[in-house]
């Protein structure tokens, strides 16, 4: 009986351990292929800039000279050149799609390691009870794989906080009811992305605003002080200093080094179109940034959010006219 | 007239502050009532009474280009139950200038200063401070700073507790982790004063020097801030103060905390503790009073304040402060509690 009860435990286990490594491989074989797709992309989209790039010179150079041959091969050129460069948005466009669907996909992955992770977290803890080394190493390599995963994962998914781009949408007379209702989910897709963004956004914004107000309150606890009762400060080697010094010692390593960097990011990215913020970066502790930093961020997530909810708005507008198309395309056939 | 700068600087505040949109502004106004069980400071005299206060505040920032500007003022008004003598008008008002040279070093520039009148009794004072801070941000998030700085003092009646200071200080901190944040330094106090500096002869008399009284002070000092969502300040400080005049010289430790914790969402608590102890060099009192207003005094005190927030821009506050201040008499103390209830309004 025991021998059975211990087979069966041990084939438990096997089963558990390799249904485990059989989960994390099927993921991060999704997540390999996900990344692939991107950076093939991205790399062919390389490619094809340098292309163009190298036709504009030889174009350049061309023009400088004259002769019956160089107009023939300028013209040659041109027509190439036209065509890399619809090649080149084309493929623009596919590489923006892939870093979306990686983005989406990490956002994905990450949920279902997450859980995973808190089971697995829970199994050690019972094989930890049970005294059971076998299963303990099994399940500690399962969990630093599923870690492993993670951080690739969180790779792409903290970028999405600030939203990599919209896909330009459009439609021609070739389009049928089915073509133009992938489009419309897609624009409808995009526009749910938004909307997300900017919950995700606020929730930023709540947590910098209740360290602002934290600061002020402090700061103005020390004026009370000053001001009414026997203290002139709090402690004598702050004298002199504003309160914003007073209060956090003057806490500028990020500040200057990382995060002011970031803010002039920010700022561009204000003023630039959506599609450029490739290297956005998020500051890392709010306890690092300045009071003032903090109201500037506030500001930004404000305008930002305005932003997307506008676009979002717009989006829908324009689902919603894609839909009324497909209608009256259905009505008219 | 005093009365009337207060009041006519609280309108101004009121009503210029939101009208400018490149400024970025926090207003407050804060009334309320203390006890006050000692309000003359007194060792053996005790007499206590209600207060009426009122504080006005704005804090203004502004950003020209590379150049940040922060600036504070606060007015303060205090009126005391019965005892006329006691009220007061205390103005507070701060400014700084930072520039980031580059992204490695950065320059502020600060002054400020303090005026408090008593609208009945003759101890008005102003005191103000100057400085100039460098601070180098060096790889691994350590910081160096150097500040030079000029404090003043100067009472509009007297000249015996007048003097000029130049402090100059240097630290270094570093964060550690995403909580905690060190700093070590030193800070040098020179103050000159306007009294005459005096020296004991043998048989126990006083006489005066031809040079006025010189104070040095040297201090080290330790501090760490812990932070995330609340804030915790421990300090700790080893000072060492000589004097060219007898009965001032004297060495010591200070510490003192600062924390404020914010618990669910409407409540927030704010304290801050000081604890000194001081060993004087000569056993013998000196010629001068330490201080002349007392309320300039702190050696010992702990101060608790609890507030709701009924909204995000108006709370109700209750405050406990208790004091063990040396007075003007070397090695005598005296004690105050105060019981703060008041409202504020931030905009």
């Amino acid at each position: 009986m025991f021998r059975a009860c211990l087979k069966i435990s041990f084939l438990f286990l096997f089963f558990t351990a390799f249904f485990q490594s059989e989960k994390l491989l099927e993921w991060e074989t999704q997540l390999n292929n996900l990344e692939a797709d991107y950076f093939n992309s991205a790399r062919q989209t390389n490619l094809l800039s340098d292309k163009v790039d190298s036709l504009g010179l030889a174009i350049n150079n061309l023009k400088k000279k004259s002769g019956f041959l160089n107009e023939r091969v300028l013209a040659q050129l041109l027509a190439r050149s036209h065509n890399v460069a619809n090649q080149l948005a084309a493929s623009r466009d596919t590489t923006r799609l892939k870093l979306i669907r990686l983005t989406s996909g990490s956002q994905l992955l990450q949920e279902n390691v997450e859980k995973f992770s808190s089971q697995l977290s829970f199994r050690l803890l019972e094989a930890e009870n049970r005294k059971d080394a076998n299963a303990q190493q099994t399940i500690i390599s399962s969990l630093r794989q599923a870690r492993q995963l993670l951080q690739r994962c969180r790779q792409y998914t903290t970028r999405s906080l600030v939203f990599q781009g919209l896909m330009a949408v459009s439609i021609d007379s070739t389009d049928t009811p089915e073509s133009l209702r992938q489009k419309s989910d897609f624009i409808l897709d995009q526009a749910d992305r938004l909307r997300r963004q900017t919950a995700k956004l606020l929730e930023k914004q709540k947590s910098l605003q209740g360290e602002l107000r934290m600061r002020n309150r402090i700061a103005n606890f020390f004026d009370d002080l000053a001001l009414t009762d026997p203290q002139r400060e709090v402690a004598n080697t702050d004298q002199g200093r504003t309160q914003e010094n007073v209060t956090f010692g003057g806490d500028f390593d990020k500040t200057r080094s990382e995060v002011g960097n970031n803010l002039n990011d920010s700022f561009s990215f204000l003023g630039s179109s959506m599609q450029s913020v490739d290297d956005m970066k998020w500051f890392s502790n709010i306890e690092n940034l300045e009071s003032g930093q903090i109201e500037r961020w506030i500001e930004i997530i404000d305008n930002q959010q305005a932003t997307w909810l506008v676009q979002a708005d717009s989006l829908e507008n324009r689902a919603e006219v894609l839909q009324n198309l497909i209608k009256f395309q259905r009505e008219q056939f | 007239m005093k009365l009337v700068i207060f009041v006519v600087f609280g309108l101004l505040i009121v009503k210029a502050s939101p009208a400018q949109e490149n400024w970025r502004f926090n207003n407050r106004i804060q009334v309320g009532a203390f006890h006050d069980n000692n309000i003359f400071e007194s060792v053996q005299n005790v007499e206590n009474s209600m207060v009426s206060s009122a504080i006005f505040q704005t804090q203004g920032r502004r950003q020209f280009n590379k150049l940040r500007f922060n600036y504070s003022y606060s007015n303060g008004l205090q009126f005391y139950q019965q005892h006329g003598e006691e009220h007061k008008v205390t103005q507070i008002i701060n400014a700084e200038a930072i520039w980031p040279v580059y992204r490695k070093l950065q320059i502020n520039a600060a002054a400020g200063g303090t005026a408090k009148f008593f609208l009945n009794a003759p101890f008005d004072f102003i005191y103000s401070h100057s400085s100039v801070r460098i601070q180098y941000f060096f790889p691994y998030k350590i910081i160096a700073t150097a500040e030079v700085e000029g404090t003043q003092l100067e009472y509009a009646e007297t000249d015996q507790f007048d003097y000029f200071n130049r402090n100059f200080r240097a630290s270094l901190q570093r964060r550690i982790g995403n909580r905690l944040l060190m700093e070590s330094g030193y800070l040098f106090a020179r103050a000159n004063f306007q009294r005459p500096a005096y020296l004991e002869t043998g048989d126990g008399f006083f006489l005066e020097k031809p040079e006025p009284q010189q104070d040095e002070q040297n201090t080290f000092f330790l501090r760490g801030t812990f932070g995330k969502k609340y804030i915790f300040r421990l300090t700790s400080e080893y000072i060492q103060n000589s004097s060219n005049s007898i009965g001032y010289a004297y060495s010591g430790f200070r510490f003192s905390g600062i924390g404020a914790v914010h618990f669910q969402e409407k409540w927030l608590i704010r304290m801050a503790v000081i604890l000194q102890d001081k060993k004087y060099k000569e056993a013998i009192n000196p010629v001068n009073l330490l201080e002349f207003d007392l309320e300039r005094s702190e050696t010992n005190s702990a101060v608790f304040d609890l507030s709701y927030d009924f909204r995000v821009d108006l709370s109700v506050l209750a405050r406990f402060s208790f004091y063990k201040n040396e007075s003007g008499l070397r090695g005598r103390f005296y004690e105050k509690d105060l019981i703060f209830l008041g409202m504020e309004y931030r905009f």
